[in-house]
């Protein structure tokens, strides 16, 4: 084999690769500053720098193979420095600094990996801070010093063009030398052969225990694989019962969402609100099988997202703005009937659309670093309540179903309906044994709020789907308030309030009216209609047109 | 004989005398009945808008021939009415027997407050300024000057302004909010942007 000494390639092309060096420490430089910046982050607020935190953004298989591919430069070029017996001083600290700092990564990622998962403790994260700064300062006097290399200045302290004229350096650099490459193809084959052959002559010898020694391994390997992804790990898809940690579970459905109900962003990153971080809500039945026991709770460390090979645990600062899909989970009793409860897992946006799985581990066997956990994964199919869906129309004496919203299939339908500012309803009474008398009680609108008021009288009603489970949304003024708008026109033009009503109701003479309250205006509209909004979904139901 | 007839005259006389005389005692039970038929009488209010301002009509009803309610106003019903009633006015209903034997008797009492009207409320201000204090639709300002209005007003809008203000952001705002979120990128940049001029004004002074 003959090969081309590559010293002249090298001198050649010296200021380029110490140009490339450079750019190279550039880039790391950078990714230094990043960690470093983030632990200054951690140590001013920590909750907000571990929301949304995946490590692959700081340190990832890319920093290492950067620093791999600087110390390789660094190696070539010394390669070079020492045959032709010049300064090599920078090279050997390049070499040094760079395997420091790999190091350094490699610390750095094993720490930054537990974000998330356990606070950091602030002397820790200072002296984390203060390790990977001091190694940006070292790179950054490198880098220049590399730079200096690459543009030229100083470069004729390597002599390197008298080295080329009076050495004549190109013929003796550039010469071809052959290496000579022996290798005997037919003995190689003769020794495979030969082990092959032993290796038959010793099964046929010992046969019976060496087909018992492979039934009992196949046996073993077999028991193996079934034990971890029959018994240690077991997949399940929503809908689906199972049991963990002496719980039975039931994942509902799954939804994703950067709003609360009425629309506005709730994630937040660095106090401002951010579209990067999404918010990952489940929806899961749960129930104890310990009847004794009363005060058995949900261990929410033990189930966690996972997103390929990242993992989310559940937040709960979302819980007031998801509250109308359904009741968080913040340490409730659980009971021996399945009760609804949602769960909260903040993620970064770009990871929405990926494939997720709900975690639940089932902590009877959960020993960590021994025997590994066993492993419950509900697939999720979260439905997507950013992206708009179209509007729903229906009119008086029609049904309008909420079905593919956080409602469920619930209805809501009117039959009829009247307006005006009282109402009389009769009812019997007795003063005493057979004196009865007809009576009369008027229901009227408060004298509330920042508009004059009227009332809708509505022979109607809401049927809510239980298995929705959000709180107090079966009752009909809760559901109109919550979700309502008025609109109506007047005078050729067009008016909306949101439904703001108290619960009026006779107290005597009961009836099976609800009594609205709208703006006054609402007498002599030509045109009412109600709108809901119900997160992604929009209803209108026409009252009057 | 005769005597025996004019005492028997006179005790009949007397028997007979005293229901005419004497009126027969408001029983326990007239009472209690009285009371439940008080308490079935409902008081409720509803409202108008009448030359910009509202007018309340109480509704009194169930009203029959045992009672009758009087009002802190001297007015007497004796049947179900609708009453108007300026907004602001605490009234007080008294409802009493009707019953010869317990004729004018309190049976119940009743206390309406009528919510008041913000008449500053309908004014072009109020419409532009909706969450301003003396701009609720209901609340009693009937203390408040016009004077005081427009400088409790005057100060709400500088408000205002001075949060809006606060929290729009001006191009240099935003620019020392980057400043200071990435200073010490901006150091080491510096640093090395200072150095390579410095190498190059080395370089071309040599040549």
């Amino acid at each position: 084999m003959v090969l081309r000494k590559p010293y002249a390639l090298f001198i050649k092309h010296f200021r380029l690769i110490n140009l490339i060096m450079a750019l190279l420490m550039a880039i790391l430089i950078y990714r230094t500053w990043v960690i470093a910046n983030y632990f200054s982050n951690y140590i001013d607020d920590y909750v907000t720098a571990s929301n949304g935190f995946v490590v692959g953004h700081y340190i990832n298989f890319y920093s290492f193979f950067l620093v791999l591919i600087v110390i390789i430069l660094n190696v070539l070029v010394l390669s070079v420095l020492f045959v032709k017996n010049k300064p090599k001083k920078l090279y050997i600290i390049n070499i040094s600094l760079y395997v420091l700092l790999m190091v350094v990564y490699g610390i750095d990622y094993m720490v930054l990996r537990g974000v998330g998962e356990a606070i950091l403790d602030v002397r820790i994260s200072k002296a984390f801070h203060d390790i990977t700064f001091i190694a940006l300062g070292i790179q950054m006097v490198s880098l220049i010093l590399t730079l200096i290399r690459a543009t030229g200045f100083d470069i004729k302290s390597f002599n390197f063009g008298a080295d080329l004229q009076q050495l004549d350096i190109n013929t003796k650099d550039n010469e071809e030398f052959e290496v000579a490459v022996e290798f005997d193809s037919n003995k190689m084959k003769r020794g495979i052969r030969k082990v092959f052959r032993n290796f038959t002559y010793a099964y046929h010898e010992h046969k019976f225990l060496i087909n018992v020694i492979l039934i009992v391994a196949a046996i073993i390997i077999a028991f193996i694989f079934f034990m971890n992804f029959g018994i240690y790990r077991a997949d399940h898809s929503e809908g689906k019962i199972f049991q963990a940690s002496s719980l039975t579970f039931n994942v509902k459905n799954s939804f994703i969402t950067r709003t609360n109900q009425d629309g506005d962003v709730i994630t937040y990153l660095n106090g401002k609100k951010t579209k990067n971080i999404t918010v990952v809500v489940v929806k899961l039945d749960v129930k104890t099988l310990n009847k004794e026991d009363k005060d058995i709770t949900l261990n929410t460390g033990l189930i966690t997202l996972r997103i390929g090979t990242n993992s989310y645990g559940q937040t709960s600062k979302y819980n007031y703005g998801l509250s109308d899909i359904g009741t968080p989970y913040v340490g409730q009793t659980l009971s021996t009937e399945f009760t609804s409860y949602i769960l909260a897992f903040e993620i970064p946006s770009k990871l929405r659309y990926k494939s997720m799985k709900l975690k639940i581990n089932d902590n009877i066997s959960y020993v960590k670093g021994q025997m590994g956990a066993k492993s419950n994964y509900v697939q999720l199919k979260p439905k997507d309540l950013t992206e708009k869906e179209g509007e729903k129309t229906e009119q008086v004496k029609e049904t309008l179903l909420f079905s593919g919203s956080i409602l469920g299939d619930s209805e809501f339908t009117i039959n009829d309906f009247s307006i005006g500012n009282k109402f009389k309803n009769s009812y019997n009474f007795c003063s005493k044994k057979d004196h009865c008398y007809t009576s009369y009680e008027y229901i009227t609108p408060t004298a509330t709020g920042d508009y004059l008021k009227t009332l809708l009288k509505i022979d109607g009603h809401f049927d809510l789907d239980k298995s929705s489970n959000i709180e107090n949304a079966d009752d009909l003024y809760y559901f109109l308030n919550k979700y309502g708008e008025i609109h109506y026109q007047t005078n050729g033009q067009w008016y909306s309030n949101k439904i703001n009503s108290k619960k009026v109701s006779p107290i005597t003479a009961k009836d099976k009216y609800y009594y609205i309250e709208v703006n006054k205006n609402v007498e002599s509209a030509t045109e009412i209609y109600f709108t809901f909004k119900v997160r992604n979904y929009s209803y209108k139901y026409i009252l009057k047109q | 004989m005769k005597k025996k007839l004019i005492c028997l005259a006179l005790f009949l006389g007397c028997f007979f005398a005293f229901p005419f005389g004497i009126h027969a005692e408001c029983s326990y039970e007239r009472q209690a009945e009285l009371s439940r038929i008080a308490a079935n009488v409902k008081f409720s209010y509803a409202y108008e808008l009448v030359n910009a301002e509202p007018r309340f009509d109480v509704m009194i009803s169930n009203i029959t021939d045992d009672i009758y309610v009087e009002d802190g106003y001297e007015n007497t019903f004796i049947n179900d009415v609708t009453m108007q009633y300026t907004h602001g006015q605490a009234i007080y209903f008294y409802v009493r027997s009707r019953d010869n034997a317990c004729r004018g008797e309190l049976l119940i009492q009743q206390h309406i407050n009528l919510p008041s009207y913000n008449l500053f409320s309908a004014r072009d201000e109020c419409r532009q300024n909706p969450n301003f204090s003396y701009c609720q639709l209901w609340a009693d300002t009937s203390s408040i000057t016009e004077k005081e209005f427009q400088s409790k007003l005057k100060k709400y809008i500088n408000h205002q302004i001075e949060v809006q203000k606060a929290q729009t952001q001006t191009f240099w705002d935003k620019f020392l909010y980057f400043i200071e979120d990435s200073k010490t990128m901006l150091i080491i940049c510096g640093v090395v942007t200072i150095l390579l001029i410095l190498l190059l004004v080395y370089r071309w002074r040599r040549f």
